[in-house]
């Protein structure tokens, strides 16, 4: 017998289809994002996978089904985007007799990263004559994405990043999956939900697992041992993980910049967001520009470019002084190899004529 | 043709109006080294864990990926799932070897629903997929199979390949399979014995010294295995001997070389 049935559910509670539970978004404000599609403004979702982004997107088609028209295109579905068909399909077979264009539909757009400029045109094009209403864009990462710089304007502020899951909203989504059943003690919680990485796919995943071996144990309640005998590889995984932090930290910083964003409501949004970028990662710039400083000057011993590269930052001018000495020495010493290089093949040839 | 007893078709063979098979001289009715991945599943040695995981996830509604070598019983694996799940028109084994690159997976999920079906765009629902050689599948079509699972027309998947990770698949069906891989184990020689043993009902036909030899000659692989032990069984009964020698491995020997 599966284990979710010994505990009378009838289906797996901890199923990660977007489609399986339809009040599930723990940690999201919907009616936020239900006011601003009201509102004609287009979206941009964004953030990593397993975090919820197909969830809203369903979402957003349960709550306009009957109101709107909906369409929803993938741009790794294969077919060609051709927004002229995709608009006319939506249309009743009596508007397209009559050739009364529908109008106020709402085009949801997933894995957007590999649309052109041009197809990004055309959805703008639509967008201002009134034929869609809203556009609602669905990609992991808003960077990677070069959008024309109308529609960044037309977005503006309405980049919404799908947030980490917390403790709290780990613990009340558990209660949503499962009810008041005693199974999983918040210490247990806890642990899953550390090890999870903040995932919410990855935490259901988890405790699926989890849930499944203990009560498989005829464990109706999930304990320490549990967790670690089935996560056994991620607990591992994730002690060993821990040297490399630096890169955690980069997507921390990325988020508190989109919710800065947010909260200034200011016309000029791809400007501030730049700005922002470049004040972000003073450290490693300096660092790369001293490394590539070092290299110009050692390799084509040039003081011009030196002072060039200087020129940013007062920082880097003290140590101008160190770093010229250091230099004088290296080159010495690479003249001498590079003479030796050459003596030393030049005595092979004499040996071989004689 | 009417069923024949042995005894009878021992008696007409001696007057040539009938040939036996091989395996019929040896008293069994049928091959008793097929290889066709649709019967023989008692057989599956070592593998009742990677079934259970398997019934549970087609249950609970995931996706599952099974990895393992060729010959290894794969394909044998999800005719289990066929065989269990089948019947109610849920289940779909695609063999996407063979599927051509351009076909659409839709068109495979509504063919149950026939031309009307298809015509009104019949979407199924709550199907069991099962899909063999993954890493024919192109990239588009793990996508659409993505839309599908996420819309619940599709309730489970369950993909075999000989290498995960060498897949076409996106980085988000990637994500929701997460870890959900299973691996089917390398049989030991100790387990080819068990399997050989298993289908020639202790009989004296091999020695375990030579199943061992011909294992190691099959390059680990059960299907190998077991056509090899099929020729020299058949060899060495046209030598008319009721013992397979190493003299009948002859064949495996050369290609070796």
């Amino acid at each position: 017998m599966i284990w979710y049935k010994k505990l009378g559910f009838h289906n797996n509670p901890f199923s990660i289809k977007p489609a399986a539970f339809q009040r599930d978004m723990v940690a999201y404000d919907l009616e936020y994002i239900f006011e601003k599609i009201d509102n004609a403004e287009m979206i941009f979702l964004e953030g990593e996978y397993g975090t919820g982004k197909t969830t809203i997107l369903k979402n957003i088609i349960n709550y306009f089904r009957g109101k709107h028209k909906i369409i929803y295109y993938s741009f790794n579905s294969g077919k060609e985007f051709d927004l002229k068909n995709l608009v006319h399909g939506a249309n009743s077979l009596l508007r397209r007799v009559t050739g009364i264009k529908e109008r106020d539909m709402i085009l949801l757009l997933d894995e957007v990263e590999s649309m052109t400029k041009k197809q990004a045109d055309s959805v703008l094009k639509y967008y201002q004559s009134g034929i869609l209403q809203t556009v609602v864009f669905v990609n992991p990462d808003y960077e990677k994405i070069n959008l024309p710089e109308d529609l960044k304007l037309y977005l503006g502020d309405n980049v919404i990043c799908t947030v980490e899951l917390n403790l709290d909203e780990a613990t009340e989504l558990i209660t949503e999956r499962i009810g008041d059943i005693d199974l999983f003690p918040s210490k247990i919680i806890k642990q899953i939900f550390d090890l999870s990485k903040k995932n919410p796919r990855r935490f259901l995943e988890y405790c699926e697992d989890v849930a499944r071996y203990a009560v498989d144990m005829s464990d109706y309640k999930v304990e320490e041992y549990h967790v670690e005998t089935v996560l056994e590889d991620v607990i591992a995984n994730s002690k060993q993980k821990k040297v490399a932090t630096p890169k955690k930290k980069v997507v921390e910083q990325k988020k508190k910049v989109i919710e800065q964003k947010k909260l200034k409501v200011s016309e000029s949004e791809p400007v501030d967001l730049e700005a922002v970028d470049v004040k972000e990662e003073p450290e490693q710039k300096t660092r790369s520009k001293k490394f590539k400083v070092n290299k110009l000057l050692d390799g084509k011993k040039d003081p011009l470019g030196a002072i060039e590269a200087n020129d940013d930052e007062p920082k880097i001018e003290i140590k101008e002084l160190n770093t010229d000495e250091k230099i004088e020495v290296q080159d010495v010493e690479e003249t001498k190899s590079v003479e030796n290089d050459e003596e030393v093949p030049e005595y092979k040839v004499f040996v071989f004529d004689d | 043709m009417m069923l024949l007893q042995n005894t009878e078709k021992k008696r007409l063979s001696k007057w040539g109006s009938y040939k036996m098979e091989w395996y019929e001289e040896l008293d069994f009715d049928e091959d008793p080294f097929s290889v066709d991945p649709r019967e023989n599943h008692e057989g599956l040695q070592n593998m009742q864990d990677i079934i259970d995981e398997m019934f549970y996830r087609i249950n609970s509604g995931s996706m599952l990926v099974i990895e393992g070598d060729s010959g290894n019983g794969k394909t044998s694996t999800l005719m289990v799932a066929a065989n269990k799940f089948g019947g109610r028109g849920k289940v779909v084994y695609v063999d996407c070897e063979k599927l051509d690159n351009n076909l659409n997976i839709t068109h495979v999920l509504q063919d149950k629903y026939g031309l009307i079906g298809r015509m009104f765009n019949k979407k199924p629902k709550n199907m069991v997929v099962l899909l063999d050689n993954v890493h024919h599948l192109s990239k588009v079509n793990t996508e659409r199979l993505k839309y599908y699972f996420d819309q619940n027309y599709i309730k489970s998947i369950i993909f075999t390949c000989e290498n995960f990770k060498k897949a076409k698949f996106t980085d988000s069906l990637r994500d929701r399979i997460g870890k959900r891989v299973v691996n089917i184990p390398k049989l030991s020689d100790d387990d080819a014995v068990e399997i050989v043993r298993y289908r020639i009902d202790d009989s004296e036909l091999f020695n375990d010294k030579l199943i061992k030899k011909i294992f190691k000659l099959s390059k680990s692989s059960v299907k190998l295995l077991l056509e090899n032990c099929s020729k020299a069984a058949k060899s060495a009964v046209a030598k008319e001997r009721k013992r397979v020698q190493l003299a009948d491995l002859k064949f495996l020997l050369r290609e070796e070389k």
